[in-house]
């Protein structure tokens, strides 16, 4: 009987491993046809291991939701422990008594061992329940499942069901027939066995050959399985935590690399390869990426364009590229000759890609870091680069940025005029280096210089300050869009001219500190800007000022009665984790009342500004500024506090037409926090520009 | 004696509907400055159009045989063709989608086939000069202003719409077929062709004036307002995104950064804020009126003239006004 059971269980084991080898082998030389990544992918080792620690073993990021969280942590270390299962269960292939050498009969191994075995059934059941509750059917394009592989995830559910059932099935009949390592411990397994006990010795022995066998079967059937499906993520999606961008894949972009190389935009290349036209245009990474996901569609539930009914979402992207990789194997490995088709149009839609904010909420999210907003970018710089295929109403961005310096296209001498009416002197370097005195060059940004809201901001920001004793310049006419947009938008030439402008102007006028009202200003300068030598210590206005009113240079004293909702700026949350600073200011603010919207923080929803998309058309679906806008007023607020002149013209355009709408009362106002502060701190100088909403 | 060679400029011809374009009547005032205009027109044209070319100078209508053909490609063939028949110094079109792509297709044609040449984008005046025509563009949003010249061959010169106030000069007619020789090249074909229902008023892209209308409006009733001050002026209507959004008029009469950039003589903005977005399409314009009941909102700030009121009681009066001065003989 023995030799029978042994030869069973390695001709099983053979086959499975012939299976799941080829296809493992298979993925592996697909994933090395991928072009160099950027050579950081394999700096930073301490950071890397500690996101193996905190996020592989410690589940960081699943644990942000509680319950699938906690389930799929119990999922993971059961089939962590039940490693020892598995040596138990193969060397019962040979010796009917077997016991790990040591420990193998100690009751708390036994007990560790069925206790997970029992939690996973647990976990199963939680997830089924997820799954039905949340199924597509039910709800449609609300469920993060929605265009996720049902039938497949159902299948991974019932194997991991069938390991655990047959496991326990060998080890009762194990006990019953003496042949189990555990005299004390095993709950689970004595459980199941006394209840296997009338069956007799001889069934139960025919159970524990048998039970062994299926359990064997079933492990070696969901090998294959996960190597043939999304569950690759098993071993995927450790390697991609090890090489993902540390600490989180948002904040600045990456330059355009070719074969890992930074691409030199004033010389570029004969065969440089511009961002991602086709599928062999990847990285390595990229295409481990697109191994690791695990249509969870965390990314999706986030995602801005997703929830206002735009074809967007990041995990149909990631999948689509995934499905498409695998269509294009032959050619990725040489066997077959035909260009692997265009991206855009035939695998990514073109509203697909130009729906995409770049808030990074997917990123947020994502359990095994994958890093949609880079491959979207990555995307839309070949299609503008390389196509000049892009929206219509984007030309006049990028034609105003060229000519003009800002977006809206008008000019540098305008950018001053902020100033006029303020009654102190702002000093403008005007070409001249910053003199010893002052603390901070106060950078405008566009908006923050041309924009009605945003001028307000920076008044009000430049009063603070003035009222303070900090000492502050501005670059004047020298002063031009960072890049922001144009970098996002896929126009990495566009950027990499403003930005070295921008660089070369701050340098030789020898600027350390920088104190920036837009966030997205304040992310370039700070994150990007260092990628071109352009290195200086950036702080957001918020942090600035929280600063102030901590070290009593500035005080809060005149109460508002009123109710404040704050909305976390993308570029400065997420993306930046500045999340108190802006809090603190409100809250020293005597009288006033904040009250966080449904989604706050890392989980803040998207304006609808990021992404250059603050300069297109949003055609389809609903607006996301009056989504957010919403949601925001459903804390009956009375102000509307923001960070970032993009958020508070999308809110303010959003709110605008709610009262239009009469939804909202006429009272309600979008506004930055730091004029909130300034009507605390100075009520009587301001009201002649504060009227006005 | 022999008569000096008269230099040919060619004017790309555009039609708004049937009737002819009035950037193009513009384009042949500056033509003659530079030379005999010749237009070129693609397609079909009647009787009228042909009459009001020569009006402002056209000695000769190119017409191009074009039935199904892409009307750029075709119309860049023929020029190319026109330019090595005639002595052309220059080629004039409109700054606009059409005439921008026919001005590159041009370019490129000439040089193709061996003739010297080179491009000016969006030139606001062009002016004879003993060694080639000069163009004025407006820089960095109007700050500066350049003067360029093709410094071989012909030049080939793209023309902001109401760069200048059209004068008639009357000439002799002709009017000539050239078909469209694409050089073997494969030429695109119209596939489809769809007809935007006529408002009888100007194109809102050259209109001369534009009555525009936004928030303040209130509503798709009072838009209507907006459409009897235009009419009443012979204007074109636009609207802020606002206006647009609230899909109280089309969406393709927004004016703005996302929508239309215009440039009129004269542009009167009614229940407008003036929010950077929206001053992005329309800052160029030569007059602004404002008409806002709030005295603080920022089109104030780039108005040549004001109006703090009520635009439901402003405008019905501008309109009685205007209508008993035009009756007026």
């Amino acid at each position: 009987m023995m030799w029978i059971r042994a030869l069973l269980g390695l001709a099983l084991t053979a086959a499975a491993f012939i299976l799941a080898g080829r296809r493992l082998a298979r993925l592996y030389r697909i994933g090395r046809r991928g072009q160099p990544a950027d050579p950081g992918r394999t700096q930073g080792w301490s950071a890397r291991i500690r996101a193996e620690l905190t996020e592989v073993l410690g589940h960081r990021k699943l644990l942000a939701w509680s319950g699938p969280g906690i389930a799929h942590l119990i999922t993971f270390w059961a089939f962590v422990v039940l490693g020892f299962t598995l040596i138990e269960s193969y060397g019962a292939l040979f010796d009917r008594d077997f016991h790990i050498p040591l420990i193998g009969t100690s009751a708390w191994l036994g007990f560790t061992e069925d206790l997970l075995a029992v939690a996973t059934l647990a976990a199963v059941a939680v997830f089924a329940g997820i799954r039905r509750r949340h199924s597509p059917a039910r709800e449609g394009r609300d469920s993060r499942f929605f265009g996720s592989h049902l039938d497949a995830a159902w299948l991974v559910l019932f194997m991991v069901f069938n390991v655990i059932w047959s496991l326990l099935l060998y080890r009762a009949a194990q006990i019953n027939t003496g042949n189990f390592p555990y005299p004390k411990g095993a709950f689970a397994s004595a459980a199941l066995a006394r209840l296997l006990r009338g069956l007799g010795y001889g069934m139960n022995s025919f159970l524990e050959t048998a039970g062994l066998l299926v359990a064997i079967a079933v492990v070696l059937g969901f090998l294959v399985l996960v190597v043939h499906s999304k569950h690759l993520h098993i071993f995927a999606a450790p390697a991609n935590v090890a090489f993902s961008r540390r600490p989180r894949a948002l904040g600045a972009l990456l330059p355009v690399y070719s074969r890992g190389i930074p691409v030199d935009f004033d010389d570029p290349g004969e065969d440089d390869r511009i961002g991602r036209g086709t599928i062999a245009d990847f990285t390595w990474k990229g295409l481990l990426d697109f191994a690791s996901c695990t249509e969870c569609g965390r990314c999706q539930s986030q995602c801005p364009a997703w929830n206002t009914g735009k074809p967007l979402s990041p995990k149909l992207v990631i999948m689509g590229l995934r499905d498409h990789a695998l269509a294009q194997a032959p050619y990725l490995l040489g066997g077959s000759t035909v260009e692997p088709t265009a991206l855009v149009g035939d695998v990514i839609d073109p509203d697909v890609l130009w729906s995409c904010t770049t808030c990074g909420a997917c990123v947020e999210q994502c359990p095994v870091d994958i890093e949609h907003v880079d491959h979207i970018v990555d995307m839309r710089r070949y299609q503008v680069l390389i196509e000049s295929a892009f929206p219509a109403e984007a030309g006049v961005l990028l034609r105003n940025l060229e000519h003009a310096g800002d977006p809206w296209g008008r000019g540098a001498r305008a950018r001053t005029e902020w100033t006029r009416g303020l009654d102190f002197p702002v000093r403008v370097l005007d070409g001249a280096a910053v003199p010893d005195e002052v603390e901070y060059l106060f950078w405008v940004g566009c908006a923050g210089a041309f924009d009605d809201r945003g001028r307000r901001t920076s008044r009000a920001v430049a009063e603070l300050l003035h009222t303070a004793g900090v000492e502050f310049a501005i670059l004047g006419e020298g002063e031009t869009c960072t890049g922001d947009p144009a970098r996002r938008i896929g126009h990495e030439y566009l950027f990499q001219t403003l930005a070295r402008s921008n660089v070369d102007t701050l340098n030789e006028a020898g600027v350390r500190t920088i104190v920036a009202t837009c966030a997205h200003c304040f992310n370039t300068l700070a994150n990007e800007y260092p990628q071109l030598g352009g290195n200086y210590d950036v702080v957001h206005h918020t942090q600035l000022l929280a600063r102030l009113v901590e070290t009593g240079r500035l005080t809060p004293m005149v109460p508002i009665d009123a109710t404040v909702t704050y909305h976390d700026p993308c570029y400065l949350g997420r993306h930046n984790r500045v999340f108190s600073p802006p809090r603190e200011l409100l809250a020293a603010v005597p009288g006033l009342r904040l009250t966080e919207p449904p989604r706050n923080r890392e989980r803040s929803f998207c304006c609808g500004a990021g992404g250059a998309r603050m300069w297109l058309e949003e055609k389809i679906g609903t607006r996301i500024n009056e989504t957010r806008v919403d949601e925001l007023l459903g804390g009956e607020p009375d102000l509307i506090a923001a960070a970032c002149p993009y958020c508070i013209d999308m809110l303010g355009d959003g709110l605008a037409l709610r009262a239009h709408q009469d939804v909202v009362d006429d009272h309600v106002e979008v506004t930055d926090v730091s004029e909130i502060l300034l009507r605390s701190v100075r009520p009587a100088e301001v009201p002649q520009d504060l009227e006005r909403h | 004696m022999t008569e000096a060679p008269v230099s040919t400029v060619l004017v790309v011809a555009e039609r708004a509907k049937t009737a002819v374009r009035k950037s193009t009547v513009e384009l042949l005032t500056l033509a003659r400055r530079l030379g005999e205009p010749v237009a070129v027109v693609c397609g079909e044209v009647d009787e009228t159009f042909a009459q009001t070319l020569s009006r402002y100078g056209a000695a000769t209508t190119y017409v191009v045989d074009a039935t199904d053909a892409y009307p750029p490609v075709a119309t860049a063939a023929a020029i190319v063709e026109l330019a090595q028949r005639l002595p052309a110094v220059a080629v004039l079109a409109t700054s606009g989608s059409y005439g921008k792509e026919v001005a590159a297709r041009v370019a490129v044609g000439l040089t193709t086939v061996g003739l010297d040449t080179g491009i000016i984008t969006d030139a606001v005046d062009v002016r004879p000069d003993p060694e080639g025509p000069v163009a004025t563009q407006d820089v960095n949003a109007g700050t500066w202003i350049a003067e360029s010249r093709v410094r071989r061959g012909i030049s080939v010169i793209t023309v902001r719409p109401n760069a200048v106030i059209p004068e008639p000069a009357p000439t002799a007619n002709v009017v000539e077929q050239i078909s469209a020789d694409g050089r073997g090249e494969p030429v695109p074909r119209v596939v489809n062709r769809t007809v935007v229902t006529a408002t009888g008023r100007p194109d809102l892209a050259d209109a001369a004036v534009v009555v525009a209308g936004g928030r303040g409006v209130g509503s798709a009733e009072g838009f209507e307002l907006v459409g009897r001050l235009a009419d009443a002026l012979g204007a074109a209507v636009g609207a802020s995104r606002a206006a647009t959004d609230l899909a109280w008029c089309p969406h393709e009469l927004q004016v703005g950064q996302t929508g239309k950039t215009v440039a009129p003589q004269l542009y009167l903005a009614t229940g407008i804020s003036g929010a950077i977005q929206h001053r992005a399409g329309m800052q160029g314009s030569r007059t602004i009126v404002a008409i806002n009941k709030d005295p603080k909102a920022p089109i104030f700030d780039i108005a040549d003239f004001g109006v703090v009121g009520d635009l439901h009681s402003v405008v019905p009066a501008l309109i009685e006004e205007i209508g008993k001065r035009t009756a007026t003989p």
